[in-house]
């Protein structure tokens, strides 16, 4: 068990090298760059551009730097780390350095203020947001799935089909503003505006917003596991033993059934987590998906690499966290260690 | 003293998109108690679903006990009530399925799936089931049970695994134990050996058990007495002997014929049933083998389905004319054959 959670654990570092290599990649490939001209902002001057460049480091090579690495030579350095060291002195690589020592650099457009400073400072509302959306959407979705399962074709099972259909299909925005409009403004029961976000009870109507869609996808995958279980030989098996309807399904068909549902619940906690950036703007929220957003806009270099990697990092930590429900329900999984 | 079983008229429905299939027709038969019948019959012929009617876990809809009854220990199970019924099952019947690698669940350990019904049926606690558990693995085979309870079902091999269903099976002394196809999913050898630990747990524990086959060869070792089944319907009915030795229904002879023998003389040739078995919708009220039939009678055979009549001693086929394993094949290929 410790061994599996090591290995996955050592397996993150390639997967998170790629990531920041791929997104570094993308994000040089998109025209423009932090301190580019705005032309309905004050302009900054080529002077200017170039110490800030020079400040932030934008001035070195984007992946390797085998000038600097010559010249090292040339002035007769021959220690093989300062070499290579100096070969790596580029945008990407320093990065990627400063990253696993813990340091995700300075926001280049929000002054004085470092990347990690700001996700850590938002993120508690991301969190909390994306936590309430998931448990929301388990514990309406996974029984939903299974009701509609066990009573195949009737007037529940239609029902649910019906709301999992607009859950998935109305976008975010569109419910988000029908929830504040009838809800807030009609009904008064949430309210709108001046919410302290520190407390729990704003997050209400928001979560149930962002976890609808992820709610009405687990019912359906519920729905159609739990509908293949049920036509098992080894159902069959229970049922013939005698035992009551209510101990087959719990015992016999829920365990085997959730065997699927739990490997979605993963990547969908991370979405919910990191993905509401809609639903944070309708609400006024202020998460990380805002900042997120903007960064990407604003050419804001590090702060999309810091949240790409923290995505990622999120992501592999959940599938490691589902990988090992997945053995705690399958014993067939638990075996291959 | 009544028969343990006694199965009368019954009638099996199953509503799908096509129509009504009618999967076991008026069926009766009997069953005295210790005594082993054989169902045979090819794949759709109704066997399994008769075995699973019995237990009564047709899914419905779309399945429909159309009629008859099921006359157990002097009690109809067909007027027992959900729960009732459920203190039958597992408890006084038992069931053994075809397929032991998808019979069994697979993310329960093997004590668990055995322990279960101990507990339901004969009150047993926790400690007690697993004691009782591990003496049922070593009556079946399974060495050193006790280390084998925790195990989960990918740990064993099929043959392996089909002795823990019969474990699971016989564990609260079932007065009828129904085993439907217990071997057709296992390699020969392995075959040989399940069938022998049925006899012989049949034999200690003095279990009726009705044997549901497609393999003539699994019922001559175990049965005493045979059903054919054909089409949803029982079509020759009698003690092991005669229906090798004297088979009175053409279905029966042409099953007999087209099985390979070891002790055959040398370039006798097997003679396969031709045609396919009927569709089970609208099937037309003449005999159902009679498409088939090379000693088809026109005129005779088309007519009426022809009822289950005495041919011997305890013996009974569904067959207008008395024919024989001697009774020559007519040359002359019948009028429908091509059709």
């Amino acid at each position: 068990m410790l061994q599996f959670i090591i290995r996955r654990l050592l397996w993150a570092i390639p997967v998170l090298f790629f990531v920041a290599l791929v997104s570094f990649f993308l994000m040089h490939q998109a025209p423009g760059g932090p301190f580019d001209k705005d032309n309905n902002k004050k302009q900054v001057d080529g002077a200017t551009l170039a110490s800030l460049n020079r400040r932030f480091g934008l001035d070195k090579p984007q992946y390797i730097n085998p000038a600097a690495a010559s010249r090292l030579w040339a002035s007769g350095e021959r220690n093989p780390l300062t070499l290579g060291r100096a070969y790596l002195d580029s945008q990407f690589f320093n990065y990627v350095f400063n990253a696993m020592r813990g340091d995700l650099g300075p926001s280049y457009r929000q002054r004085g203020k470092n990347v990690q400073d700001i996700i850590f400072k938002q993120w508690p509302y991301s969190m909390r947001l994306g936590l309430l959306a998931m448990i929301f959407a388990v514990i309406t979705g996974i029984p939903l799935g299974v009701i509609a399962a066990l009573r195949q074709n009737s007037i529940v099972d239609y029902i649910s089909l019906f709301f999992a259909t607009i859950g998935v299909s109305v976008p975010t925005f569109v419910i988000g503003l029908l929830v504040i409009i009838f809800f807030g403004t009609t009904l008064k029961w949430i309210s709108i505006t001046n919410n302290d976000w520190n407390t729990w009870r704003p997050y209400l109507a928001p979560s149930l917003v962002l976890g609808l869609s992820t709610m009405s996808f687990i019912t359906r995958i519920t729905r159609s596991t739990v509908l293949e279980v049920k036509r098992q030989d080894y159902i069959r098996t229970a049922r013939a033993k005698g035992l009551s309807e209510r101990m087959v399904i719990v015992r016999h068909i829920l365990r085997n059934a959730m065997i699927p549902v739990v490997t979605v619940l993963g990547p969908a906690l991370v979405d919910l987590i990191t993905g509401a950036v809609i639903t944070e703007s309708i609400f006024s929220i202020p998460g990380v998906g805002k900042f997120f957003v903007d960064a990407i806009f604003q050419r804001d270099y590090s702060m999309i690499m810091g949240s790409t990697l923290i995505y990622a990092t999120l992501v592999v930590m959940a599938n490691i966290l589902v990988d090992l429900s997945y053995g705690l329900l399958d014993p067939r999984i638990r075996s291959q260690g | 003293m009544p028969p343990l079983l006694e199965v009368r008229n019954l009638k099996v429905q199953f509503k799908t998109q096509d129509g009504v299939v009618t999967a076991v027709n008026d069926v009766s038969f009997h069953l005295e108690r210790g005594e082993t019948l054989g169902i045979v019959g090819e794949s759709g012929s109704g066997k399994s679903v008769t075995s699973l009617t019995l237990m009564r876990l047709i899914p419905t809809p779309p399945g429909k006990i159309a009629g008859g009854s099921i006359v157990f220990d002097g009690e109809n199970l067909l007027d027992y009530s959900e729960e009732e019924m459920r203190h039958v099952r597992g408890n006084r019947i038992s069931m053994i399925f075809q397929d032991p690698m998808t019979s069994l669940n697979p993310v329960l350990t093997i004590g668990r799936q055995i322990t279960e019904s101990l507990e339901l049926h004969m009150k047993l606690t926790g400690a007690e089931a697993r004691k009782r558990a591990v003496e049922l693995l070593n009556m079946v085979g399974i060495p050193s049970g006790a280390r084998r309870l925790d195990d989960y079902p990918h740990q064993f091999s099929g043959g392996m695994r089909q002795r823990v269903m019969i474990a699971m099976g016989l564990s609260c002394n079932p007065e009828l134990l129904i085993a439907d196809e217990p071997t057709t999913a296992l390699d020969v050898t392995i075959q040989a050996q399940i069938l022998e630990l049925i006899n012989r747990l049949k034999n200690e524990t003095g279990t009726a058990v009705i044997i549901i086959t497609h393999d003539l060869g699994v019922v001559a070792g175990m049965a005493d007495r045979v059903a054919v089944m054909y089409a949803g319907r029982i079509v020759e009915e009698g003690p092991t002997g005669e229906i090798f030795s004297n088979p009175r229904m053409p279905y029966t002879i042409g099953l007999l014929r087209s099985i390979p023998r070891l002790d055959d003389a040398d370039g006798r040739t097997l003679t396969p049933i031709r045609g396919l078995p009927p569709d089970l919708i609208n099937l037309p009220a003449i005999c159902p083998f009679s498409p088939r039939c090379d000693y088809f009678v026109a005129g005779k055979c088309d007519q009426t389905v022809p009822p289950l009549r005495p041919v011997g001693a305890d013996h009974r086929a569904a067959c207008l004319f008395d024919i024989t394993l001697e009774t020559p094949v007519p040359t002359k290929e019948p009028a429908n054959a091509l059709a």
